[in-house]
This record gives C-alpha cells, structure tokens and sequence, in this order.
C-alpha cells in the first residue's frame, strides 16, 4: 500500500527538482531591454503576502507597486524602466531566505529587503554577498539592518521610545505611566526597553508594566484591572493596531477612564476599530505619516492609492513602500548610472554606485523628508497625532 | 490511539538481500545530497534552490527523529520542535562563545555546537520522557503539547536567550554552500544510525513495546529503558537539527518553534507513512520543496496544500478506497505477473 | 489633645488596612469572575472536542476553526448584510451545525475504520483548509462584531465591575450546559449518543443508526462551537481567520485536563483553565502565564493520567 504513494511522491519529487533546477539554469542577460529601448530594472519585495501578517506585506507591495507605475508613467528614470518583483515570505525567516533566492534567480537588481524586522534580518544576511542594495520599508528592530548595503526608511525601535518618553514629558501628559506591550514580539519589546530607560532619566514614574503575549492576546481584563488599581494616568502602547483596537475595546466594557500613548504600530487604528471608533477616542500616537494630511506629497500619495485601490486608505506601511521606490530613484539620479553606461556594468558595481549615493540623498516623500546615515538608518521628525471625531489630527 | 499502526515495521528484521529496504533508502539519501551538492557547487543551480539546501536538510533530521517517536514506539508527539528550539539556542551559543573566544574555524565549531546541542535536547527529552511513562495516547500527546508551549514562553521570558527579540546569530551565520556538506553529514549519519537501530535487538524490543506493551515486558523487555531511550535519542536529533538551523539564519526566534512547526514535522511523518525511514524523507524533501514551486500560485497555495493533505490521508487510509490502492499498487501488479507465470491457468488470487 | 491624635492616628491605620484587604478581596472576585468567563467560553469549545472524541474517538483539531466561521457568519450576516442580532446568530448556529455535519461527512466518516493518527492529520487538514478559505474571503485583517446587545455593566461596591458582556456570557453558558446536560442524560438520541460512545457494534445492535448519531453528536458540537463564537464575539469583538485556533488549542487543553470523553470533566477543565490562567496573570506573572497554565495541566496529569474526572480504562492483556 505504501510503496505506491511513494513511487508517486519520487516522481513528483524528481519532478519539483528538476523544475527549481531549470529556473536557475535559464540564466539571461543580466540587463534586459524593453522594446522601447528602456533597460529593465527589477526591484525585489518580500514580504507575508499570505497568513497572519499579511495585511502589513499587501500594503508595503501596493504601496510600492503604486509608486512603480507613477514613476513609468512619468518616462521612468534614467531610461531605466521599473518593475517590481514580488515574493511571499509567509514572515517567516528560511522562506525569506528562499524567497530572496528566487527573485535573484528572476534577475533582481535591487531590494526593499522584507517587510518585518526577523526576514529583514535574514534577507541581510543571504544578501551579503552580492553587494545588492537593501532599503526596507519597515523592518525596525535595531538590529536587523547592520550591514553596508542595508537601510531602512521607517525609524528604528529604540529611537521611537525615547522620543514617545521625551514627548510625555515635554507635554506633560503624565507623571504616572503603565505600559502594557505583546513581550513576545520583538518590535514592542525594542520600544518598550528604550521607553523605560528614558522615562527613568526623565523622571516619569512607571507604575505599572503589564504583559500579554500572541496565545493570551485575547482577554486583557486582568492588566487592565491592574493598570486601573496602580492609578497610572497614561498607558503607554508600543503595539500593533490589531492589539490596540481590542484593548480600547475592553477597556471600554470596563468603563476605564485613562489616556493611551502609542508609537507608529497604531496606525490605522481607526481602521480596525471599525464601528467602535469611540473607543479610540483621545488616543495619541506618535507616527511620521498620517492620512489626514493636507501636506503636498502626502496628498497626493493618499488620493492617488484611494484612486488605484478602490478608496482604501493607505496606512503607514503603504507609504513607506512608496517612498522607498522613490528613494531609491533618487539615488538612480544621484549615482549618475543610466541606460547606456550601464550595460557592461556588473550588479555589485551598480549597486555599489547606489549605496555610495544613498548617504548624499535627499527624499521629500509621503512620509516626510528623509536623509541617510551611512550605518543605515533615516530620522524623520514624527508628529504626535491625536484621534479626535474618527480623525487623526496634529498636536502641537 | 498512535498504537494503532497498520504495518508491522518489518517482517523479516535482517534482510540478507543487498539491495534490501534500508541500503536504497540510504541510497535515496546520499544519492539525493550528491545530486543537489554537484547542482549547487557547480554553480548550474539557482540562488532559491541553493538557500533551501539547510531548511530541507532540518526538516528530513527533524522528520526521521519524530518517526522514531510517532512511527517506531508509537507514541503521539505535539510538541517536536521544542527540541529544536532548545537544540538552535544551546549549540548557537556555544558556536558564539567559541567562536568570539578562540576564533575557531566552522570545521571544528559546528560539529561541536551540534553535539552540545544534541545533548542539551537529549537532556529535555528525558525530562519530557518521564511523563511518558506514565501517560499514553492523546493524554501524552496533550503533555508534549504543553511541554512545547512552557519551552517557548520560557525562552521567551529569559534575558540571556535574547528574549521576544530572538538570538543574534549574525557573527555565526554561514552561508548554505559552506553549511551544506554538514547537513548532508548529519542526514546521512542520523539515517544510518537509525536504521541500524531499527534493525538491532533494541529496535526489535521498541517495536515490541509499540505493538502490545504488557506482552512486551512479559518477554523482559525493560519498558522504561526503551521509552526514555527513544525520546532521548530523538531529541538529539532534532538538536543537531536545530543548531544547524541557527547555523544558516542570522536570528533564531523561540516563537518559530511552536506548535505549528510540530504539526508541520508530524504530517511530514504521516504522509511518508509511519516507521517509514525512507518515506520520511522523501515527505520532507517534497514537503518543502512544492510550496516553493508553487509560487506562482501564491494566493491559494496553502489552500491546495491543505486539500491535498485531507485528500492524501483519505486515499492513504479509507477502506473504501483499498480497492484502488491496489490497483494502483505496482509491487502487486509484479507480484500478480510473477504469480501468473508461475501457476499457469490456476486461481491467482 | 494628645490622645485624640493617638487615636485618629490608630483608626486611620486600622482603616488603611482594611481597605487594603478590602482591595485585595475584590480584586480576587474580579479576577475570579475575569477567568470563569473566561473559562466557560473554553469549557464551551471543550464540550465539542470531547462529545467528538467520546463517540468518534477522534481528535477534532478543526473544531477550533468552527468557531472562527460561526464568528464570521455572525459578522457577515449582522454587519454586512444589516440582520437582526438574533437571527444572525441563528444563522450562524445552524450553520456551523451544518457544517459540523458535512465535515464529518466527507473527510471523517471514511476514515472511521482507520489509526487514529491518519484522522488526526485529515482533521488537521480540514483546519488549514477552513483558516485558508477564510483568509481568501476576509483578508487577514481584523473584523469587528458589532455589538449585538446592549446590556449596562453592574457596579458593585467601588472596585468592583461586571461588564454586561460577561454576565451574558455567563449566563448563556449556563443555560447551554443545562440544556446540554439534559439532553444527554434524558432525550432518546441523547441515550442513543451514549450508547454508541459506550460501543458502537453493541448500540448498531440494539438498532441504533450509529452514522446518524454521530452526524448528530457533530452537529450538537459544532454548536456549541457557534455559542462558544457568539460568546468570544461578544466580549472581544474583533476576528482573524486565526481566531479559532489558539482557543481551540486551549479548549484541547481543558478537555484533556478534565478527562477526555466526559462531558462534566470538559465543563470544569474549560473553567479551570480560564481561572488558572486569569489568577496567573495576576498574581504571578503575565510573562510566565503560559507557561505556568501548562505546567499545571502536566503535574495533573502525572498526578492522575486520565484527567480530573476521566474514566480510568484498565489494559487489556
């Protein structure tokens, strides 16, 4: 009975072998033209297109794919014309991992590196040495970018804890403040650790530091019973907005009466709230990109991904993936490489130009202006965003 | 409930025949490494196939090590992975320690880092080995489940383990082309092991242990020894398993290794067929390479892949397909043949 | 002069402490009532694994992901096509039981005569298969349940709130366990249920239908499922194509732990589970809950194999 399956399962095997093999074994030019004359320049994403955190990759890709389109609709760049390959990571590292072999199998020159902070790290690494470009849009945790050729477009963990510190105590908010973060994933625990040591020197009293993790992030009744009895007058959430809508739900239900403070994670926190937007009523966030906008870029970012994707609202996520694909034609410009003088250059070499270029660039994107260091990492100036009528709205 | 196997595992436990079950399972598996290093070293294969030379050679250690377990004691195990996870942190700390005291090179660092990080998951297999011998069934499989969970909340929650954030494994992170004659080491030695074990006195007393327990130790067989023996030897396993794993990310994170790994092993175990060495890894090899030839399809890939889980298990299982397992059997249709050529004109059946 | 301030001085300290141990009391209670209503949607999704495995001895590993469907169904019936509360969740009830029936039907019922193993795999299966349909018809993102009834939270004292959520998942756990319970011990199918788990060839004998029973014990566990998601959409409103699986897995847990196959023992490992996890929490460590709550489950299984209240089956030689 088993030998059968098995002969089935040896010839499907063989099969799936010898189909991963080819796609390896067709190798091309390493710059394809266009009938037009451009030279095709693929931009690789990775990211969960598929699963639990699906929603993060779909908006980093169509934010992405957006740009991509403007800017070949515009005449691309350089006589360069874009186009984005895209691979699922399932957010998971060894998928990622794969998933960068394929695009480089695909003929990819340059990356958006993935979407979380873990398959970021990992694509980083199984990139080394190819010298490829890597500028991702929201891989955060401090650690996860840390070679030469690799950015990022969104600020990192610990810079945005001591700014939410900072900005607690420049505006008097609290004196007394609870946190209550998922201790199981790495981009709350990075704020959180930051946070802490901040509001120590600052001298803002943590009352109370309550835990949940992905198996109990259903019922928060006990850590709100807790923040409620430590008498903490603000509670700080470095979490995702997914999280948040179901704390602000219940602390709702318990008719808890106290100010939320969080970072970018709570972006599109009306969204998700859906028809119990009350209860994210007052809640302050710290992002450096907001729908709301009524800034230049901004805008027309927002009304022109309303326009393609059937009047979704962009969250943060999406905008980072369009400035990245700007950022990374501003660089195209900066290192002077085009079409012609391309053509005999190797990859490393080309993305050698960019990464040199990366560091002198300016971008005034969607998410606000942004320079490079050369260890990788951006500083934008995020607004303190608070939700008012269903709303965001600037607090100044 | 996992006592029930269909098969017994052997019929005859030492085959004289040269070209018996295990030596092409053992050739499957060294043809296999040879095939894939020759593709990859040669450079004729693409940079996909080449990153997933180290995930697919964890998944066949991981598969072969709980078959000892599911396949060969017969008890159910939901909580695989946890020896993994305690097998990648232990040996990769290890590897960093000596890596950033002595400068030591990956030839002698990792199959070091392997062994402590065997014998560290040995240790928890033991642990977790005790309640088995109080326990069976679905009551020791819930047990396996918990044990799995406590393990990665604990790793967690401790500081020196990198907590939620994840083990840095960047300064041992090696690429798959300098990993791969290790893992293919580790394949082919844990296979051969195996299947002497199998073949052995000992093996013998475990598939007695699985078949009837009390007529088991009826003949002297020391239950106890045998059970721990298993969990432990499969634990290491799955360690050398899971330091190979730290070996080729730049990050370990507890939170993978959590029930869904598990299950994932277990289905590969399954579907290969239980006590099956060579099923297993056939399963995993296949198991791991499909999703990533069915990219194109992306959307609905796990949708295919969990219909052709329920529809495997029912053609692979369900009486009333017995009839059509059969026919499609080809051993049978030889041994049909043979049988007609040999009685000629007489009842075949 | 001097001795009123001693004594001011004395009752005031008296009466920090009582209010001290006053808290300490009510924050029990509240966290008390936090796990029970906890628990008793656990116990819920309990029941359901444990009818199956008493009458089918299987491990139904899909029922946690019923839940998510009768979730959705509650979501799509009630927010998107505008019905009534309650007849979105009769919607929701029959269809889960629908589906409990067709499940059973085409993946279990042919693998009734195979391991155990092989139907847990099919059952894992049809898991993945339920969670995928969902993430292609929902996307990953969260939806929120709207409030189906609008019941005021109780105050009691000063510390001490019972939200309305809580008190209708209470009392709808009540009444479906009494009902249950009922229906098990006195209804004609209901003996026909135990007789059947008790031994199917000797009930088919007695001129049972066994195929029709068992349809029936799915259906009966599937809604309990569709109560079990009424109850989670209740209190936590929002709803991924993976909700159903982390409380599926606890809901196992609690079955286990209170003796698999006994519907009492699913009842209380379900309120216990919820009550450890939610004093855990509390008193000992958020960080650790995890861990301390399956802790707990492996020292009672050691302690006694078969669960709290399972029945001890002797080895036949």
């Amino acid at each position: 009975m088993k030998i059968n399956i098995k002969k089935i399962f040896a010839g499907v095997l063989a099969l799936a072998l010898v189909l991963t093999c080819f796609t390896g074994c067709g190798k091309k030019e390493t710059w394809q033209k266009t009938d037009d004359g451009k030279v095709v320049l693929e931009i690789g994403f990775i990211g969960p297109l598929t699963g639990e955190y699906a929603n993060y990759g779909i908006s980093v890709r169509n934010g992405a794919k957006l740009a991509v389109e403007e800017i070949n609709k515009n005449g691309g760049v350089n006589g360069f014309e874009l186009k984005l390959l895209e691979a699922d990571s399932e957010a998971s590292g060894e998928k990622a991992s794969a998933a960068y072999g394929k695009l480089i199998d695909d003929g990819m020159k340059l990356s958006m590196g993935g979407v979380l902070s873990g398959e970021t790290k990992d694509i980083v690494a199984a990139a080394k040495d190819d010298g490829i470009l890597i500028l991702s849009a929201s891989a955060s945790a401090l650690d996860c970018i840390g070679e030469s050729n690799a950015f990022r477009l969104c600020f990192n963990d610990p810079q945005q804890g001591e700014i939410a510190a900072q900005a607690i105590y420049d505006k008097k908010l609290a004196n007394k403040v609870a946190i209550l973060y998922d201790n199981g994933n790495d981009y709350c625990v990075g704020n959180v650790e930051t946070f802490t040591r901040k509001a120590g020197e600052l001298g803002i009293e943590i009352v109370s530091t309550q835990t949940f993790t992905e198996s109990t992030n259903t019922d928060f009744t006990t850590q709100l019973t807790a923040i409620k009895n430590s008498g903490a007058e603000l509670v700080f959430i470095p979490i995702y907005a997914a999280d948040a809508a179901k704390i602000l739900r219940q602390a709702a239900q318990m008719q808890l009466d106290i100010d939320w403070f969080g970072a970018d994670g709570l972006d599109g926190l009306i969204k998700k709230c859906g028809d119990n937007v009350a209860d994210a009523e007052g809640v302050l966030l710290l992002t450096p990109f907001y729908a709301d906008s009524e800034e230049g870029v901004t805008k027309s970012f927002v009304d022109a991904y309303k326009a393609k994707y059937d009047g979704v609202v962009p969250d943060q996520f999406a905008a980072d993936g369009y400035d990245v694909i700007y950022a990374m034609v501003e660089a195209i410009k900066q290192a002077g490489v085009n079409s012609e003088n391309v053509i005999d250059m190797a990859i490393s070499d080309f993305n050698s130009k960019l990464v040199a270029a990366m560091t002198k660039i300016e971008v005034n994107g969607a998410t606000g202006k942004m320079t490079w260091t050369a260890d990788g990492e951006t500083f934008k100036t995020p607004k303190i965003l608070k939700i008012e009528d269903g709303k965001t709205v600037v607090v100044d | 409930m996992a006592t029930q196997i269909n098969k017994p595992l052997e019929k005859t436990p030492i085959s004289k025949k040269l070209l018996n079950k295990d030596t092409i399972t053992v050739f499957i598996v060294v043809a296999f490494y040879a095939v894939y290093s020759t593709l990859i070293y040669t450079n004729t294969a693409g940079r996909q196939m080449l990153n997933m030379a180290i995930t697919i050679s964890c998944y066949i250690l991981m598969a072969v090590s709980l078959n000892l377990v599911v396949g060969f004691l017969g008890e159910l195990s939901l909580g695989h992975a946890a020896f993994m996870s305690v097998g990648a942190y232990s040996g990769s700390m290890l590897s960093v320690a000596l890596l950033q005291s002595t400068a030591m090179p990956l030839y002698i660092r990792l199959p070091l880092a392997m062994i402590f990080g065997g014998l560290v998951a040995t240790i928890f297999g033991i642990i977790i080995g005790i309640p088995v011998l109080r326990l069976n069934g679905d009551y020791l499989a819930i047990v396996t489940l918990a044990f799995g969970e406590i393990v990665k909340n604990v790793i967690i929650n401790l500081d020196f383990t990198g907590g939620a954030i994840g083990y840095d494994t960047k300064a041992i992170y090696s690429t798959p082309k300098a990993l791969l004659p290790y893992a293919a080491a580790a394949v082919i030695i844990s296979v051969l092991l195996i299947i002497n074990l199998a073949k052995s006195k000992h093996g013998r007393a475990i598939t007695a242990v699985r078949d009837n327990k009390i007529a088991a130790s009826a003949t002297g067989i020391n239950i106890t020894y045998y059970k721990l023996m298993v969990f432990a030897f499969s634990a290491f396993i799955a360690g050398v398993a899971g330091v190979l794993w730290g070996h080729s990310l730049s990050i370990i994170k507890a939170a993978k290794f959590d029930f869904n790994m598990s299950i994932e092993i277990l289905v590969i175990v399954v579907l290969g067929g239980m006590g099956s060495i060579r099923g297993s890894v056939i399963a995993a090899i296949l198991l791991k390479v499909l999703p990533e030839a069915l990219r194109a399809v992306d959307d609905y890939r796990m949708l295919i892949y969990s219909l052709l889980l329920i529809l495997m298990m029912l053609f692979n299982s369900a009486p009333q397909f017995a009839k059509l397992r059969e026919k499609l059997n080809i051993k049978n249709t030889l041994v049909y043949f043979k049988n007609r050529k040999e009685k000629k004109g007489g009842n075949v059946e | 002069m001097r001795k009123c301030v001693y004594v001011g001085f004395i009752v005031k300290n008296i009466l920090t402490i009582i209010f001290r141990k006053v808290t300490q009391v009510t924050n029990l209670i509240v966290t008390l009532i936090q796990g029970i209503s906890l628990g008793s949607i656990y116990a819920l999704i309990a029941l359901g694994y444990t009818m199956v495995y008493g009458i089918a001895k299987m491990l139904n590993f899909a029922h946690g992901d019923i839940i998510m469907v009768g979730a959705y169904l509650i979501y799509t019936s009630v927010a998107l096509a505008h019905c009534s509360p309650i007849l979105g969740i009769l919607i929701s009830v029959a269809s889960c039981a629908l589906l409990g029936i067709v499940i059973e039907f085409l993946a279990y019922r042919l693998l009734r005569r195979a391991s155990s193993l092989s139907v847990l795999i099919t059952a894992i299966g049809v898991s993945y298969f339920l969670q995928n349909i969902a993430l292609l018809v929902f996307g990953s993102e969260p939806k929120s349940i709207p409030v189906l009834f609008n019941i005021p939270a109780i105050q009691i004292g000063n510390s001490i709130t019972i939200t309305g959520e809580t008190m209708l998942t209470l009392g709808l756990t009540v009444i479906i366990m009494t009902a249950l319970t009922i229906f098990i011990n006195k209804t004609k199918l209901g003996k026909a249920m135990r007789a059947v788990s008790e031994d199917k060839d000797a009930a088919m004998l007695m001129g049972i239908n066994v195929n029709r029973t068992i349809s029936i014990t799915f259906a009966i566990g599937s809604i309990m499922a569709a109560f079990a998601s009424l109850c989670y959409g209740i209190s936590y409103t929002y709803i991924k194509p993976t909700t159903g699986s982390m409380p599926g897995i606890k809901a196992f847990t609690a079955a286990v732990f209170g003796g698999i196959g006994s519907i009492p023992g699913a009842m209380l490992g379900g309120i216990l589970l919820g009550v450890i996890e939610k004093l855990s929490m509390a008193y000992i460590s958020t960080q650790f809950t995890d861990a301390i709550v399956f802790g707990v489950l492996i020292l009672v299984l050691i302690i006694k194999p078969t669960g709290l209240l399972g029945k001890q089956i002797r080895e036949k030689v």
